[in-house]
């Protein structure tokens, strides 16, 4: 007995009386200040900056650039009212409370953060490889300027930041800088990562940016910057970058002759096969992509730790079954085709079914959802046969975002050459043409209605239309965007869905207020709506 | 590793120890110069066991034996002895020298002279000078609620106790003073000294339980300082009790339950003719309603849903044996219980189990007792979604499902609105939807605790009052979840292609150390008591989960693993978690005459969960009281025989944050993806999970309570009256940064609430010849505002509502906790000019049309800025789902052996918000209430609008969050009424029953409330509380049962 209470007067007293008893420390995670040390360390955290360019959050940036085209409608359940801020947009009637605006803003400035990060932590890694170090500051810099691109075009003025701020107060007195400025952010890093980004990646890379991928991206903001950028927000200096580099049209011209001169890429012979998801997801088309997969087996219904592509079930009709009897994968179906899109191609191209999902020969029943057109975005429809097992399965389609194509950049080089070199830009213009239609469809002479008419059919359901219906001008944009929305057959059963006529407003300069809940978290008076129709 | 001046000074209390040893076993060698002996009868003669005589001033002492005899040594000639018994009027005897003393109890009619459980010790009711509201056992066992500290409901004022739901096992939430945070308000629960939460009570049996004490003001929580800071609540288990004799009871129900109501919603006729009303009102033509004359020709269907999912006359059974006795030296309690609960819906998946075996002993070994209390317990529950309006909620399915889609059809399989063409996402076949469902979770506890206490006056009267007691407590508990999920095909939303199993287990260890130094001196009539302690606590769980596909076998029975084939598709989890807690603490309390009382706490707390900059925090509080009926100038009469005044002042802490806040753990959750065809490869990107605050502190509570106690006519009425202001300050919370900085915000200190009310407990006792009443009644108000909110918009908000409805509940600056935020209403447009008119006049004295798109039969919105437009800044306040004033009506009277207990409950001003249609599904069915009240032409209705199939493009009736969804919730409920009879002891003591007890028991007999939901009592988090999605309702139970003792 007595040994008995010893033992238990003294376990008591021992067990507990050392101070460092609460000094506990995590044991499933790294902490900051381990975290950064080997090469391998650093390409976990530039990954971490891929990922956000990737983050779709329930406002993949592609799907709303659509909708407010003349390719899509927002659609949806049958209520209409389902992603409301998505049919805010295709009204352009977007509320600074809506989320979709805040979540875009929300994966800039994430991204933003990361690359910022790595910038930091890269000085701190012990390196070993020649050159890693500039190659992946490189990388970091291609993926900030995206996103301050992103920045750019969706909200024109915004604060810039470059460097992580010790305290979280500093950052709610950053003043927007003006659009110009932020493009000469953009010029900044796109020129460094210029230079420092490899030519080709080995396989195992396939994915990371290279030289071409940010040159070709280079271009497409160009035209933006030329388009849009000038003559709306009334800026008037040629795209410069801080350090006094301007990326004029020579600049461009010379950089996408080395694109498609150099780069090695070549188009895939059938337009088919780029969608085909038996076919590998980097094709020699592809110049940079947003790589999404299974593996991951996400499951976030939050939407930012999502690591499949999440978009694809956002197409897919509802509840379908196909002619057979057999369930398709289900869908959303949002993002649904106008029969605008439908009626551009021509007779014969294939783009046509490769790009529109008919539900009329293809499916025995399916539920309607809000502005039913019977049409399904068919390059990411979901496809039963390939839907994941593991994590949510809407969360885990492989199918990767094509975001910088051959195709792409051939039609851009046909639109910068037109007047400089027409021989150069028709020959652009028709390897793409051909590529798809054959050796008959060669045109002789093009204008810009027809670089318009062959970047809509080879590209709709890619994201780009918007921003190219937005560079040519408002009173084109508006055409196309009211015109095209209101282009609905007599005899649609769901014509009550197109009641409201939509109009687009130049006053939003077709972009997104700045997020209400932003202008609420920093210091009264600090952040500012400059564009007209937010103020 | 630095060492405490505790642990350096083992060695000498290693000495000591022998040295106590060693005297022990000679305490009987001490002279017995003077004994003194006696008998202890009540006042019919029988004899009374278990009655504590003490000498007075001492603690020399001892109890009654099994017959009523005691013997007491070491009396002085002039001493007085007294004895108390609970429930007898105590007395006080003076010695005179003599050696044999016999005594005659009265029953008492009064109760303030009876023990309360305080922090690490007890005190007598009439000395206290916090707020401590005692709960006796007897009273938990007048219902057959299975979580205790549900049974807490209304029997103690200030402490509001809600049911999350009516799912057996379900959590209860309990909120004592009001919401003093925006996290975890729930407080904190100490089992026989081990601290625990509410979850982790569920291994007690009601009738295990001696006494519950809620410790309501800071100046009785601050004694257990960091955690404290939401009221504590002490358990104390039975223990036998000295020189008693051996007893067996047998204690057992069953019963049925059943849902006390039902909704109306549309049968099929109806049904269709809402969905072709809508349509029409949508812009359909009349032939292209969903439901033409054709098409409802071919509707063959009306199934009742609800009826589908309940459970009638769902079983509840218990059983309890227990034992219990003692010897002089040493005590026993044990028991053993088995319970069993069936749901009142989804049969055979909600369901709860439990088993549990107690065992508490003390042995005196001279100047020490050893004691040690063990349980063991096993519970097995299923439970179905009880409040969601996603997937796994059975009544929310069960509303909207279109009765026209039946359960199978003829040939077996199962339907689902798709098969109509009204695919409704979430929402499917609810019976077919559980048919799947294969899951159980077990939880294993096993909790120990020994400890020893140590008398030093029964060595030397020198060190008379001295005690130490050393205890350590240690639970271990295994949660254990399993589940076959098969391959199915009921709709697009609802299928699965490939069968897997998951098997997770949790363990979860929780361990504290506590010792205590008592000292208790009196000086004439100065009476003085010390306590200094000392308390370490941990609390650990490590969990492990995994989940694989292709399942050999097509059941639950071989959800194993290793049944599992397909070896890519393993996945596995685990993960730690560790928090610690090291505490010194003193108390002293002082009284003089049991006339003047003042006690003053202080606790120090170090915790792991704040970095080293606030890792230790300071709880320090003060009270006193003043028993005016004591002094010479009362007057001495029976209408008012007592009268006590008392206040107090603490500060209290909560660290219920979760771990390791304060610094930058390493997030690799930042996925992507490098590589071509076979090359690919996942890389876990990394980032910060979040930005750090190295000075993260306590959150801090301040209270202040001003109480009378009052005794009348003889102490047959008594009354308390408590007054408090508390203010908790400090919030640990995620205040909003600008998304500009990039990755998650800061747990940041600061936000504050006060919470100020009154409570109310009077009692009413008497006796008449064979007629014994009891009637308590409690009563509470509390009121709250906020104080402070730490960013830019003073505001935090939260919570979904119906579909796409978000932030409804709100924390705002001068506004209560809490409260539903939404648009008002004003009535239903009746004429199209109505809408022309709904106009606004802006400071430019512009005429503004708010509603442009609204048609006669649509919600009129008010612009309560009257800035032109309908926008945020409209919404305001439209109720509280936290009521303003709760109160317990306990009525028992016991007569010849019959009695009948009644208990009411109530909780008024509070209000629900209804969120029991999917408006975003155009084929969500429609309560008869909504159908039947809707526009149909001027006049018809100015509350609810035509129907329409989806209106958010428009006028955004249904899709608003407005005062629409929210309806009085007050209610008053029967919660028990007992009717019993007890067989005269003449009669049973002939089979050897020593008593013997039947009764009849109804629960949730009647409920009054306007609320048209399931039920008006829906409690959890704050930003959740009174938010009804088809709440798994309360059951009516009716319950047969029985008590023997032999």
């Amino acid at each position: 007995m007595k040994k008995i209470l010893l033992a238990i007067s003294l376990i008591a007293i021992l067990q507990a009386c050392t101070t460092d008893f609460v000094e506990l420390s995590p044991k499933v995670s790294k902490l900051e200040s381990n975290a950064y040390i080997t090469e391998n360390d650093a390409m976990l955290a530039l990954t971490a900056v891929y990922d956000a360019l990737s983050v779709q959050n329930w406002n993949f940036a592609p799907i709303m650039a659509d909708i407010k085209s003349d390719d899509a409608y927002a659609g949806g359940d049958a209520s209409g009212g389902d992603m409301e801020y998505w049919q805010e947009q295709e009204r352009f009637n977007i509320a600074a409370e809506s989320s979709a605006p805040l979540n875009m803003w929300n994966r800039c400035y994430s991204g933003i953060y990361r690359a910022n990060l790595f910038i930091e932590k890269a000085e701190g890694i012990q390196w070993k490889t020649d050159g890693l170090k500039t190659r992946m500051v490189a990388e970091a810099k291609f993926l900030r300027a995206y996103f301050y691109w992103d920045l750019a075009r969706h909200f024109g003025w915004v604060p810039i930041i470059t460097t992580n701020l010790p305290s979280v107060e500093d950052y709610k007195n950053i003043p927007q800088s003006e659009p110009v400025a932020v493009y000469s952010q953009i010029a900044s890093d796109l020129l460094e990562a210029e230079k420092g980004c490899p030519a080709s990646v080995p396989s195992a890379q396939v994915g990371r940016v290279t030289k071409y991928a940010v040159q070709s991206l280079m271009t497409r903001i160009y035209l933006l910057y030329e388009g849009f950028a000038k003559p709306v927000l009334g800026i008037s200096q040629d795209w410069t970058s801080n350090e006094g580099t301007v990326i004029n049209k020579a600049y461009v011209q010379t950089a996408l002759k080395d694109v498609i001169n150099n780069g090695g890429y070549s188009l895939v012979p059938s337009y088919a096969d780029l969608f085909d998801w038996t076919n590998d997801q980097n094709t020699s088309e592809n110049i940079f992509s947003w790589q999404y997969s299974e593996l991951g087996k996400s499951s976030d219904w939050g939407g930012w730790n999502v690591n499949g592509n999440f978009s694809v079930v956002f197409y897919g009709p509802r509840s379908a079954r196909m002619l057979d009897g057999t369930a398709l994968a289900e869908g959303y179906s949002f993002a649904v085709p106008t029969w605008n899109l439908y009626n551009e191609f021509e007779a014969g191209d294939p783009r046509r079914d490769v790009t529109i999902f008919d539900a009329s020969l293809n499916l025995a029943s399916y539920t309607t959802g809000y502005q039913n057109t019977g049409y399904f975005n068919e390059k990411f429809r979901p496809r039963i046969e390939y839907q994941a097992t593991g994590g949510a399965a809407q969360h885990n389609w492989f199918i990767n975002y094509p975001d910088i194509r051959l195709a792409d950049v051939l039609l851009m080089a046909s639109e910068i050459f037109l007047t400089d070199d027409p021989a150069f830009s028709l020959d652009c213009f028709n390897k793409v043409r051909v590529r798809a239609m054959g050796d008959a469809a060669k045109k002789s002479s093009i204008n810009i209605d027809d670089i318009y008419h062959e970047r809509r059919v080879e590209l709709s359901g890619e994201g780009h239309r918007y921003w190219d219906l937005i560079r040519r001008g408002f009173d084109y944009a508006a055409d196309k965007i009211n015109n095209g929305y209101m282009d609905v057959p007599a005899d649609a059963a769901s014509i009550a869905d197109f009641a409201l006529p939509r109009v687009f407003n130049p006053q939003t300069y077709g972009m997104f207020p700045i997020p209400a809940t932003e202008i609420r978290n920093v210091n009264e008076g600090v952040l500012k709506q400059f564009i007209p129709a937010y103020k | 590793m630095k060492k405490s001046s505790f642990k350096n000074d083992s060695s000498s209390w290693r000495k000591l120890l022998f040295l106590l040893m060693g005297l022990y076993f000679s305490v009987s060698a001490f002279a017995q110069s003077s004994t003194v002996s006696g008998t202890v009868k009540d006042d019919t003669g029988n004899t009374l066991v278990g009655v504590t005589v003490v000498v007075k001033g001492t603690t020399n002492g001892t109890v009654t034996n099994i017959d009523g005899a005691y013997t007491i040594t070491k009396v002085p000639e002039n001493a007085i002895l007294s004895f108390s018994f609970v429930g007898m009027t105590s007395q006080e005897i003076a010695r005179e020298g003599k050696s044999s003393i016999n005594v005659t109890m009265a029953a008492t009619t009064h109760d303030i002279d009876e023990l309360v459980v305080v922090g690490y010790g007890s005190q007598k009711k009439s000395l206290i000078t916090g707020s401590i509201a005692k709960v006796d056992g007897s009273e938990l066992t007048k219902t057959s609620s299975l979580r205790i500290n549900q049974a807490l409901q209304g029997k103690t004022a200030g402490v509001v106790i809600t049911n999350n739901s009516g799912q057996p096992g379900e959590f209860v939430s309990v909120r004592i003073r009001g919401i003093g945070t925006n996290g975890d308000n729930e407080p904190l629960y100490i089992v026989d000294g081990l601290p625990t939460n509410g979850y982790g009570i569920d291994y007690l049996n009601s009738s295990d339980i001696e006494s519950i004490e809620v410790l309501k003001d800071a100046a009785s929580a601050a004694i257990y300082g960091a955690r404290g800071g939401n009221g504590v609540v002490l358990i104390t288990t039975k223990k036998g009790k000295k020189s008693e004799k051996f007893n067996v009871s047998y204690d057992a129900y069953i019963g049925i339950q059943n849902p006390w109501h039902t909704l109306d919603v549309l049968g099929a006729s109806d049904y269709m003719d809402a969905m072709n009303e809508a349509a029409i009102n949508s812009g359909s033509k009349p032939d292209k309603v969903p439901f033409t004359d054709a098409r409802r020709d071919t509707i063959n269907w009306d199934t009742n849903w609800q009826e589908q999912m309940l459970n009638r006359n769902a079983k509840k059974e218990s059983h309890v044996i227990s034992l219990t006795g003692g010897s002089a030296t040493s005590t026993y309690s044990s028991s053993l219980s088995y319970l069993n609960q069936e749901g009142i819906l989804a049969k055979g998946n909600s369901f709860y189990d439990r088993f549990t075996y107690r065992l508490n002993t003390t042995r005196q070994f001279g100047m020490m007792t050893v004691g040690s209390n063990l349980n063991l317990a096993q519970m097995t529950n299923r439970s179905v979604g009880a409040n969601d309006t996603y997937d796994g909620s059975a009544l929310i399915q069960a509303l909207n499902l279109p009765p026209i889609v039946p359960v199978k059809y003829d040939n077996g399989v199962w339907a689902t609105p798709t098969d109509f063409g009204m695919g409704m996402q979430e929402i499917s076949n609810p019976i077919a939807l559980l048919s799947y469902r294969n899951s159980e979770s077990k939880t294993r506890k096993a909790i120990a605790n020994v400890y020893a206490d140590f008398d030093f006056g029964q060595l030397i009267d020198a060190l008379s009052g001295l005690k130490f007691k050393t205890s350590y407590n240690y639970e271990y508990s295994n949660v254990h979840y399993r589940s076959y999920s098969p391959v199915y095909d009921l709709d697009p939303t609802h299928k699965n292609v490939i069968n897997s199993v998951t098997t997770t287990d949790n363990h979860y260890v929780r361990w504290n150390v506590d010792n205590t130094l008592t000292y208790v001196k009196s000086f004439g009539e100065n009476n003085i008591s010390l306590l200094a302690g000392h308390s370490a606590f941990r609390d650990y769980n490590e969990s492990l989960t995994g989940t694989k596909k292709d399942v050999i076998f097509d059941d639950f029975e071989h959800a194993y693993l290793d049944n599992a084939k397909d070896p890519l598709s393993a996945e596995t989890g685990g993960t730690f978690v560790d928090h610690t807690l090291l505490s010194y603490f003193g108390r002293v309390d002082y009284d003089f005459a049991n006339k003047y009382m003042a006690t003053a706490t202080i606790r120090r707390d170090g915790s792991s969960r704040f970095g080293s900059a606030n890792k230790y925090g300071y709880f320090p509080s003060v009270s006193a009281g003043w028993v005016i009926s004591r002094e010479d100038f009362f007057p001495q009469t029976d209408a008012v025989n007592f009268m006590k005044v008392r206040a107090s002042w603490g500060q209290n802490g909560n660290e219920n944050i979760g771990n390791f806040g304060y610094i930058s753990t390493m997030s690799s959750s930042c996925i992507y993806y490098f590589g071509a065809g076979n090359d690919i490869a996942q890389y876990n990107g990394i980032q910060p999970s979040k930005i750090a605050n190295p000075t993260l502190r306590w959150e801090t509570s301040e209270q202040s309570n001003v109480a009378f106690d009052l005794g009348f006519l003889n102490n047959k009425l008594t009354a308390t009256i408590d007054l408090y202001n508390k203010t908790t300050k400090d919030w640990l919370i995620t205040a909003p940064v600008p998304l500009l900085v990039g990755n998650s915000a800061p747990t940041i200190n600061g936000g504050s609430v006060k919470n100020s009310g009154i409570e109310l407990e009077m009692g009413y006792k008497v006796k008449a010849g064979d007629l014994n009443l009891d009637i308590k009644l409690t009563g509470a108000y509390n009121k709250s505002e906020v104080l402070e909110i730490p960013n830019t918009e003073k505001v935090l908000s939260d919570g979904t509502g119906g579909f796409g409805q978000s932030g409804i509940i709100r924390f705002e600056v001068g506004q209560p906790v809490g409260f539903f935020w939404g648009y008002k209403t004003d009535g239903i447009f009746q004429t199209v000019d109505d809408v022309k008119n709904h106009v606004t006049v802006d400071s430019l004295g512009v005429s503004r049309v708010l509603q442009g798109g609204a048609k006669p039969g649509d919600v009129i919105f008010v612009d309560t800025n009257k800035d032109g437009k309908l926008s945020d800044e409209d919404r305001v306040n439209l109720g509280s789902p936290n009521p303003d004033f709760t109160g317990g009506f306990n009525f028992t009277l016991d007569w010849k052996g019959i009695d009948l207990n009644m208990f009411w409950y109530a909780a008024i001003g509070q209000e629900t918000w209804m969120a029991l249609r999917r408006y975003d599904q155009p084929f969500s069915n429609y309560t008869t209430e909504v159908y039947e009240g809707a526009w149909r032409g001027e006049g018809t209705s100015n509350h609810y609008p035509r129907l329409t199939k989806t209106d958010a493009n428009y006028n955004g009736n249904w899709k608003t969050p407005s005062d629409l969804f929210v309806y009085n919730s007050s209610y008053g409920r029967l919660r028990s009424l007992t009717l019993g009879y007890t067989f005269p002891k003449t009669l049973t003591r002939k089979v050897k029953i020593e008593n013997l007890r039947l009764y009849v028991m109804g629960e949730n007999l009647i409920t009054i409330t306007k609320y048209p939901g399931y039920d008006p009592e829906i409690g959890g988090g704050v930003f959740s509380a009174g938010i009804d999605r088809g709440v798994y309702p309360q059951p009516k139970t009716i319950t047969f049962g029985m008590n023997i003792t032999f």
